[in-house]
């Protein structure tokens, strides 16, 4: 598999002005393009921000499946020899949804019915990943949680028993 | 990667279950969601074969009341433990925030455990991830069998690096030290969010 950035140890922090820039270009996209729900996901499935559709929303398993899935099929292009991945697009009776990158570490879902097309919806996905790339580069990655007017006080003194049975 | 999201007031984390296979992580993962009150946790999803041979991944996310206004979520999951799934296993530990090794206490499994331990470091270290700086606790699973070794025994096999990992002893099927196993990583998840390194030491059961 090839060499990935090392994500694990750092923090990803999205700040109220990003959110809503991000929510700006979702809203936009959706509008160009129709779609009923589209969402901006971090590679383990976090739902980064979302528009549209709220029964379409949940608690995060829709956001990990989604990632397993493009990470699944990312590998398997690249076992098979190719390098190029362009996501994944679900054709199904009454949904369809579509999967593609933005970053290596963010990707873009859009679920979508009829008449709504799979090219009208990948033009303006293109556009949106665009938009969304610009973002994402602005965007701080720390090596703590702790940052400038960010959390106070001591997270971890105060999580001494975080899970307990019910 | 943990993400915060100041908008919401949410620290997400994402925890992976690694180990023996067959060494009881859905079994961990099952306990947690059947015991753990339904507004604190979502559906355990699990891709697994018709017999319950994990395939790619279970997931169960979880959450605690807020820290500070922050609501911390944990975005659990397992990898299969069969040997030839090592490609996935790389996949799903990828971007993790802290793992939990759960070993087979069985004196039959012994060889199996540090194949396995071995592939974990195989598979972090592949993905750029360093051990030393992750959190990271063992779990001794399945002390109710009979011909479970002796603690010592197991530790000297995966737990005399220079790295010393919090232990617990447990019976994921009972749910002996379940919680208090994930209690342990959340915290040293915790403390390196803050601190932006690893707590000073192991604190077993
Ligand atoms: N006696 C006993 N059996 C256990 C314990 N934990 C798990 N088991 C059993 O061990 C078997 C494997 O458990 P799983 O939780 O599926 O193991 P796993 O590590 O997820 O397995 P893979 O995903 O295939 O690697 C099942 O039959 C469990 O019921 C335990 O603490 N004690
Ligand atoms: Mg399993």
């Amino acid at each position: 598999m090839d060499a990935l950035p090392p994500s694990s140890g750092r923090v990803l922090h999205l700040g109220a002005g990003l959110i809503q820039q991000f929510h700006q270009i979702l809203a936009r996209y959706m509008e160009d393009s129709q779609v009923r729900y589209s969402a901006l996901l971090e590679e383990s499935g976090t739902v980064c921000a979302e528009s549209g559709d709220a029964a379409l929303r949940d608690a995060g398993e829709t956001g990990a499946l989604a990632a397993g899935a493009f990470a699944a099929l990312q590998a398997v292009a690249r076992r098979l020899g190719d390098g190029t991945f362009e996501g994944l697009f679900h054709e199904g009776k009454v949904r369809q949804f579509s999967l593609v990158p933005v970053t290596p570490q963010f990707m873009l879902l859009s679920v979508f019915e009829a008449p709504v097309r799979f090219g009208v919806v990948k033009v303006c996905a293109a556009k949106a990943v665009a938009r969304l790339q610009e973002q994402i580069e602005t965007m701080p990655i720390t090596g703590r949680g702790v940052v400038e007017g960010g959390l106070p006080g001591d997270f971890a003194q105060e999580a001494a028993a975080l899970f307990r049975q019910a | 990667m943990a993400v915060i999201n100041h908008d919401k007031r949410e620290v997400t984390f994402k925890l992976v279950y690694c180990g023996t296979p067959m060494g009881g992580k859905t079994a961990n993962l099952s306990y947690i969601h059947r015991n753990m009150g339904a507004e604190r946790r979502g559906e355990l999803v699990s891709l697994a074969t018709a017999q319950d041979r994990t395939l790619f991944f279970d997931f169960l996310p979880v959450h605690t009341t807020s820290i500070h206004g922050y609501r911390t979520k944990f975005m659990i999951y397992t990898v299969p433990g069969q040997v030839g799934y090592s490609a996935t296993r790389q996949m799903v530990l990828r971007g993790g925030d802290g793992v939990v090794f759960v070993a087979d206490s069985q004196l039959d499994r012994m060889e199996e455990n540090l194949v396995a331990w071995q592939g974990m470091q195989r598979n972090l270290a592949d993905n750029g991830m360093a051990f030393a700086e992750l959190p990271a606790v063992l779990q001794c699973n399945k002390r109710d069998l009979p011909d479970a070794a002796p603690l010592p025994y197991l530790e000297y096999l995966l737990n005399a690096g220079p790295r010393r990992l919090a232990v617990f002893p447990a019976c994921a099927l009972s749910g002996v030290n379940v919680f208090a196993t994930l209690n342990a990583l959340a915290q040293e998840v915790l403390h390196r969010f803050h601190y932006g390194s690893a707590s000073p030491g192991p604190r077993s059961a």
